[in-house]
């Protein structure tokens, strides 16, 4: 019923006990109920759509927001790719200061549920995430929520953020009255900021990591592992995601799809009226949606 | 032998996967004193909302807890341990540990996806007034449940709980039952009845198993409790307020009330509370008023209840508080004079926020209070302090640490 505790405490906490209690190297607790690794998603029924992790962390397919084009939906992402593409994501602070938007070891376990949300969700569905961690804080800080919406669109990952640190859980103890999370929005700008070396923003709250990863950007240690497997190479082992469809640009276009990139550069073309988005960001991006076609 | 029970069991909790685990508590603890020769004074009244607990808190009490969560095949689960560590005076002897909460949960069953099952020992329902540390619902106990059922735009909740003799939850909440019994409790949360504004609606009915000492049999209660919650986004914060009916082993909680209790016992109070941040300056609000019956079986008399007080927090750095809290409660009994008694605290306060409810807080604190005869005689021969000097004012100070997490 409560949020994650830092990764350096939990460490600390198992290793006092574990020198006190031989019984903690047995088999993991509830492994008979569970599975061998209960907080993985790795068992995920066809029909699941909530991936409870922590009280407050889950992830959960929602209908899409109303108004929105249908997205490009089910896609399968390799969880080591899309765990490398969210940790290069950086909040923007006030004073222009960037960090890490999820921990490290926050991701671990983000990685795998995201993954397998978008690869049941439909084109009526939205991927809503719930983070919340202490992110290297400590049993002294208080833990910190990432409210935030997935969907594919135009062969990209969208990604809005809402809130990058909602510090709620101090008042939910003070109080017992439940927290109220809101979600990033395609229609309404949230408070985050948000940059990536590997994508490019919509708006400050919003970015759009591309489903196939091109070369490792200046920031990032290494090649990006492609958030989705090369369609002619084999994936690797350990990234293995068999029968992968191909990516929504890589399909002939029919009519669905013309309307579908229609209702696109509409969706843009609003999007550029409300001033969400600068001239230069609509061009780049109505250059992309017309070359789908 | 507890330290050996919640070591094995924290120690089998963390050899899973260690990101499985979910550590969370709480803890207070400090020194204190009153004056040369005594021991620390605490002062309260016997009354629902008698404990403004900013420094007044005599006790050192923990708790901590160990969950793990996972969902597989499309069912989420949760198993929940947490223990306690309680000392009414200081840190030597008479300490009791216990286990708090001993539950699992589970949500996704494909004969009702969207409904939470539950069974064990644990915290439920709860909703208090931080500042009085009182639940005004709290339907805490050892039972089995099923909530989170969507009706009429709200969550509805249903619950068993049964306390053994000599165990478990009860008699007023003390947390001691001495009777065996049965409860039955619905919980209808999150109705939404205007902007930014949830109704609550909590259901109990309790039957005590036992032979009562005057009729010869176990009695029953029922209890209602409507609780309203409005965000007040200008204030930064909320207004909860509550109205509150039980008769006989009902408690006005939600939980077991005093078993022994005729069924024809009526009680009620109206409670307000408010909590702000605006800027710099924080805080939380009570004011609460309540009617209790003769209770023959276990002689006390019809009494009425009254509090009112608050804490307001002004943050002065970053890091630096000055905390103030004031309180004034009384309890009149039938045929007897009025208990009165005031409590007056300052303060200053290290945290790592500017919040009124950022935690851990170091506080240094002072506590000035003063009562009357009528609430030193009724505390009995010690007195309200009891120190048992007869003296109807006080002074305490002190240290203390306060954290959740």
């Amino acid at each position: 019923m409560n949020p994650r505790k830092q990764g350096r405490t939990k460490l600390a906490l198992c290793c006092a006990l574990l020198f006190t209690n031989p019984a903690a190297h047995a088999a993991g607790w509830l492994d008979s109920l569970f599975g061998k690794d209960s907080t993985q998603a790795a068992k995920a029924g066809p029909g699941q759509r909530i991936w409870a992790l922590h009280e407050f962390t889950t992830v959960a397919l929602v209908p899409r927001e109303a108004g929105s084009v249908p997205n490009r939906q089910p896609v399968q992402l390799q969880a080591e790719g899309l765990r490398q593409q969210l940790a290069l994501v950086h909040s923007v602070g006030r004073g222009g200061a960037q960090v890490p938007l999820f921990a490290a070891d926050e991701l671990a376990e983000l990685a795998q549920p995201l993954a397998q949300a978008l690869e049941r969700a439909g084109p009526g569905d939205d991927v809503l995430l719930l983070s919340t961690s202490r992110r290297d804080g400590g049993v002294l800080a208080a833990p910190a929520a990432v409210t935030a919406r997935l969907f594919v669109q135009d062969n990209q990952l969208q990604l809005i953020v809402h809130d990058a640190r909602y510090e709620f859980y101090d008042a939910y103890r003070g109080t017992h009255v439940a927290p109220r999370f809101t979600f990033g929005s395609r229609g309404a700008a949230g408070e985050a900021s948000i940059r990536s070396a590997a994508a490019a923003n919509v708006r400050a709250d919003w970015l759009v990591l591309p489903l196939q990863a091109a070369a490792a950007p200046a920031a990032a240690p290494a090649p990006l592992v492609p958030l989705v497997a090369p369609a002619l190479a084999p994936a690797p082992a350990a990234a293995a995601v068999p029968s992968a469809p191909a990516p929504a640009a890589r399909r002939p276009m029919d009519a669905a799809g013309a309307e579908d990139i229609e209702r696109r550069l509409e969706t843009l073309k609003r999007l550029r009226e409300k001033n969400l988005i600068t001239e230069d960001e609509y061009q780049q991006k109505r250059k992309e949606i017309l070359q789908l076609l | 032998m507890a330290l050996a029970a919640i070591t094995s069991v924290a120690g089998v909790l963390c050899a899973g996967p260690a990101q499985a685990v979910d550590f969370d508590g709480y803890f207070r603890a400090g020194p204190g004193a009153t004056s040369k020769n005594a021991a620390r004074a605490c002062y309260n009244l016997g009354i629902t909302g008698g404990h403004y607990r900013l420094g007044n808190e005599c006790d050192f009490y923990g708790e901590f807890g160990l969950a793990q969560t996972g969902t597989v095949d499309g069912v989420s689960y949760k198993a929940k341990v947490m223990f306690n560590e309680y000392n009414p005076g200081t840190d030597q002897g008479k300490s009791s540990s216990a286990f708090e909460q001993m539950y699992l949960e589970g949500k996704g069953f494909d004969i009702s996806p969207d409904t939470n099952f539950w069974i064990g020992k644990r915290f439920y329902g709860r909703a208090d007034v931080h500042i009085l540390d009182t639940f005004f619902v709290r339907m805490d106990g050892v039972g089995v449940g099923a909530d989170s059922i969507a009706v009429g735009g709200g969550k509805l909740g249903f619950a068993y709980f049964s306390s053994d003799s000599g165990a478990g939850f009860g008699d007023s909440g003390t947390g001691a039952s001495t009777n065996p019994g049965s409860r039955l409790n619905f919980d209808l949360t999150e109705l939404g009845v205007n902007p930014g504004g949830k109704l609550r609606v909590t259901g109990t009915y309790t039957k005590g198993n036992f032979d009562n000492a005057i009729d010869g049999k176990g009695t029953t209660g029922f209890g209602l409790s409507l609780q309203h919650t409005q965000e007040l986004n200008g204030l930064g914060g909320a207004n909860t307020a509550w109205l509150q009916y039980a008769q006989g082993s009902a408690g006005l909680d939600g939980n077991f009330g005093t078993m022994t209790a005729t069924s024809s016992v009526k009680k009620w109070r109206a409670v307000e509370s408010l909590t702000w941040q605006v800027g710099p300056f924080g805080g939380q609000a009570v004011a609460l008023y309540g009617q209790h019956d003769k209770d023959d079986i276990n002689g006390t008399a019809k009494y009425k209840e009254i509090s009112i007080g608050g804490r307001g927090s002004y943050a002065v750095t970053k890091n630096f508080k000055l905390v103030a809290e004031a309180g004034y409660m009384q309890k009149k009994p039938d045929g007897s004079d009025t208990q009165k008694l005031a409590k007056f605290t300052f303060a200053p306060t290290l945290s790592t926020g500017p919040g009124f409810w950022n935690r851990p807080e170091l506080r240094l604190y002072v506590t000035t209070a003063k009562w009357n005869g009528a609430a030193n005689a009724a505390s009995g021969l010690a007195g309200l302090t009891g120190l048992g000097d007869g003296k109807t004012k006080g002074t305490s100070y002190g240290a203390q640490a306060e954290i959740w997490f």
